[in-house]
């Protein structure tokens, strides 16, 4: 799974960054963009997991603290900067999702059309079309599956933190997850190596 | 034990980092049992491994500055359209306040029209302005960010993203313009066309894609055009379609296999389609010999599965043929390419030689027009986990006498069972082998003599040349047993084919002087010239000198060439001596009782020891 390089900030929100948050709920722009250069690079990670293309990713990332920036005296520090963040911009990916149209069912995952018929060991098949293959399967997962996935194998979140970013309750977040994995093994099945002779 | 179905949700758990150390255990004993288990446990570790090729986020390629330019932007804006929406309403609260405070009827009624007016001019002035921004109560947003410890964020509606930045305000610097999919399609198409509908183009192959890439660029060089293009193969235009299929056949892979076969329901672009997936090579071939059941497919198909003329094209073929209709020209069609593949199809004709639905003698004789059948024919029976039908192989040795085919024969005669079948198999194989194979059973008592003597005449029956070299060869050898052997057998057959080697064995020193007798009177027996003719020149030579031979092989030549022969084989002695032997002759082959046969012999060999000595005696008078 990737681990997320930010792991270090995932933690209550430090002296420096509660003393940033207060000035820019009280209007300061300074201290408002020294939240985004702390966190931009992070969310705009999320965003691009979620979305896999850089320029929708920066598109999402810059509507998150737009967002977060309105929302700001919201914010009352119990959580993580960061994790609240990460709801906003998990959010706005799901109204993104929703606006390209209905997503199919965990079952309906085909991507055969993309797949040949035969079934062989990965190195047969081209990395740069297994590449294509993955990116596909993942983008063809329903969208709360989709999230739920991400954000647990790209963004290398605890259950509980994958919880909080979507909304869900732990135990969702792992069945949800785990649906992930079941419906990208049986669309990739032609695709996985077995080890055993 | 645990079940299968729980040990798969610990699987799950596992190669997600969730599984506690203990039930890790309890997993691995299952899978110590369970390759069903153990195969989902390896696709689930594969899938981790590809998820590893999923695309990470070029934080070098952000831009801070922008980003955080373009943020404030829009809080500005956002900001500005606040200030806006609340200017109207103070408005709209003085005008009703005014409203309230008029003091008569009239003015009442008067400021009500008045103020009825501007309230509809006001309506008019604010339609047309952009709409404000709106905050709705939070029961009625959209889900919301809700959690126990944490307000709900307002959404903002009618925010479009992506609004010029108003006059007067901090201008964000203008981002370089991505590459969308409609612009890649677009050079794609063009591209496609202009590499694929250039008929040199479209068959060289690797400069076809050097051109491509020059006409496609190097900006789109990490679009998945492959994939792109097998959307083309569904496109209105035939000739795109089809350019796109030629592209695949030469950068496609196994993905583009199923758009290619799906293009061949398209009969405008089948052609094209067939063509790429023979130009995929080995990945291609199996939906070419899909193709083969479609008629409208079949030439084209078979055209370039003829072009790769390896045993994978004619196993294709040949399924399509079994599985095809039993018409005599479709089967002749296949069978026609079988052969232009050449001698790589045996296997496949082997395979249709016993089928019912194809005619074998027309599989034989598409065989007929291989080379060397016999070769591959012998490979082919003497691989261990293939098994034909015997009565196929015998047929087959019996058709085309491939030498090569000997050793396989010689192990059927050392069935029982078999052996008879062998045995009338051997004399359709050409050379000497079948002489040295009999020779060799007769040697280890195998056959019995009815048996041997029987396969050794079908031998001669079926050719005599090989009767004869097989008694050079034995001279040339020196065998004098072995040509002993040969001679009984020779003699016993009674066969014409017999008789040339009778003839050679008759004038060789190999043998004894009354085994070459018995040679040499056989010749006479079976009547041939050409035999004889081998005795009245070795008699002519001086190459007899024992009377007895030399009167046998005269009676031979009497019997086969008639006077002349004899005068052939007597030319150099004098006239009365050679009438005399004629004479002589005719009363032997007049009176021809086996009782008076040696005494016959006896008196021809004195008037011809009489003849000889008078013609050395001339011969030394006149040396005087």
């Amino acid at each position: 799974m990737h681990e997320s390089p930010w792991n270090e900030r995932r933690t209550q929100v430090s002296e420096r960054e509660q003393e940033l948050i207060l000035r820019a709920q009280g209007g300061d722009r300074v201290a408002f963009e020294g939240l985004v250069q702390t966190h931009y690079a992070s969310i705009f990670a999320t965003a691009f997991h979620l979305l896999s293309n850089h320029e929708d990713a920066e598109d999402l990332a810059q509507d998150c603290f737009v967002r977060a920036q309105r929302g700001l005296s919201y914010f009352r520090g119990e959580a993580s900067f960061t994790a609240w963040l990460r709801r906003i911009v998990v959010h706005l990916a799901h109204d993104r999702f929703r606006a390209r149209g209905r997503r199919p069912a965990a079952s309906d995952l085909d991507i055969e059309s993309l797949a040949g018929k035969r079934p062989g060991p990965p190195e047969k098949t081209g990395a740069r079309e297994l590449k294509l293959l993955m990116m596909r399967a993942v983008e063809l997962l329903p969208d709360h599956l989709r999230i739920a996935f991400v954000l647990r194998t790209q963004e290398g979140l605890s259950y509980a933190e994958v919880s909080a970013a979507s909304g869900v309750t732990e135990a969702t977040a792992r069945t949800q997850v785990m649906k992930a994995r079941k419906a990208l093994h049986a669309a990739l099945l032609p695709h996985l190596e077995r080890r055993d002779a | 034990m645990k079940s299968c179905r729980l040990t798969k949700q610990d699987i799950l758990r596992a190669v997600d980092g969730e599984l506690p150390v203990g039930e890790v255990l309890s997993m691995d004993a299952h899978l110590e049992d369970c390759a069903s288990c153990r195969s989902y446990r390896d696709e689930q570790l594969s899938l981790n491994e590809l998820l590893e090729l999923l695309p990470e986020p070029a934080l070098d390629r952000l831009d801070a500055k922008a980003a955080m330019a373009s943020i404030q932007d829009s809080i500005d804006e956002h900001v500005g359209r606040g200030q806006q929406a609340l200017s109207a309403q103070t408005e709209r609260a003085a005008w009703d306040r005014a409203l309230r405070s008029s003091v008569s009827k009239r003015w009442a009624m008067g400021l009500a029209l008045l103020a009825a007016s501007l309230l509809f001019a006001f309506g008019a002035w604010t339609w047309i302005q952009p709409e404000p921004l709106k905050s709705l109560p939070v029961a009625e947003l959209r889900p919301l960010l809700l959690t126990p410890n944490e307000a709900p964020v307002e959404i903002a509606l009618g925010q479009p993203s992506g609004e010029q930045t108003p006059a007067g305000m901090l201008e964000v610097p203008a981002e370089p313009q991505p590459i969308t999919p409609a612009e890649v399609q677009v050079a794609l198409r063009q591209a496609l066309l202009q590499t694929f509908s250039n008929p040199h183009h479209a068959t060289f192959g690797e400069h076809t894609l050097e051109f491509f890439d020059e006409r496609m660029g190097s900006r789109y060089a990490s679009w998945p055009l492959a994939t792109m293009s097998e959307s083309l193969l569904r496109d209105s235009d035939a000739q795109l379609a089809g350019a796109a299929a030629r592209y695949l056949g030469l950068r496609g892979g196994r993905l583009s296999l199923a758009s290619l076969k799906a293009g061949l329901q398209r009969p405008e672009v089948a052609p094209a389609c067939v063509q790429a997936l023979a130009d995929l090579g080995p990945l291609g071939l199996d939906a070419l010999g899909y193709a083969l059941g479609d008629a409208s497919l079949r030439g084209p198909a078979l055209a370039r599965l003829e072009q790769v003329p390896d045993a994978n094209s004619a196993e294709l073929i040949g399924a399509a043929l079994l599985r095809g209709p039993r018409d005599p020209l479709v089967i002749a069609l296949f069978l026609n390419a079988l052969t232009l593949i050449g001698s790589n199809s045996i296997p496949t004709l082997l395979t249709l030689a016993q089928a019912e639905s194809v005619p074998r003698m027309q599989v034989i004789g598409a065989m007929a027009a291989l080379d060397d059948v016999g070769r591959v024919l012998a490979r082919q029976v003497s691989v261990q986990d293939v098994a034909y039908p015997d009565e196929l192989i015998f047929e087959l040795v019996d058709f085309f006498g491939s030498a090569e085919m000997l050793p396989w024969l010689e192990r059927k005669l050392d069935s029982y069972e078999q052996r008879q079948r062998a045995l009338q198999s051997l004399a359709g194989i050409s050379g000497v082998g079948p002489l040295v194979v009999l020779a060799d059973l007769a040697q280890k008592g195998s056959l019995s003599e009815p048996e041997l003597l029987q396969a050794f005449g079908a031998l001669a029956r079926a050719n005599a040349g090989r009767m004869q070299q097989h008694a050079e060869n034995m001279l040339a050898a020196g065998d004098a047993l072995a040509a002993s052997q040969y001679l009984s057998l020779l003699i016993s057959c009674d066969e014409p084919g017999a008789a040339n080697a009778l003839a050679l064995l008759a004038v060789s020193d190999l043998l004894t002087g009354e085994e070459r007798q018995w040679a040499a009177l056989a010749v006479g027996e079976l009547g041939l010239p050409e035999a004889a003719s081998i005795l009245a020149a070795a008699f002519a030579a001086g190459e007899l000198s024992e009377r007895r031979l030399m009167a046998a092989c005269l009676i031979s030549v009497f019997r086969s060439l008639g006077e002349e022969g004899v005068h052939e084989a007597l030319g150099s002695y004098p006239l009365g001596a050679v009438n005399a032997v004629f004479d002589a002759l005719v009363d032997a082959t007049t009176d021809p009782k086996p009782q008076e046969g040696a005494v016959q012999l006896f008196r021809i060999a004195r008037v011809l020891n009489l003849a000889t000595n008078g013609r050395n005696s001339n011969l030394g008078q006149s040396s005087l």
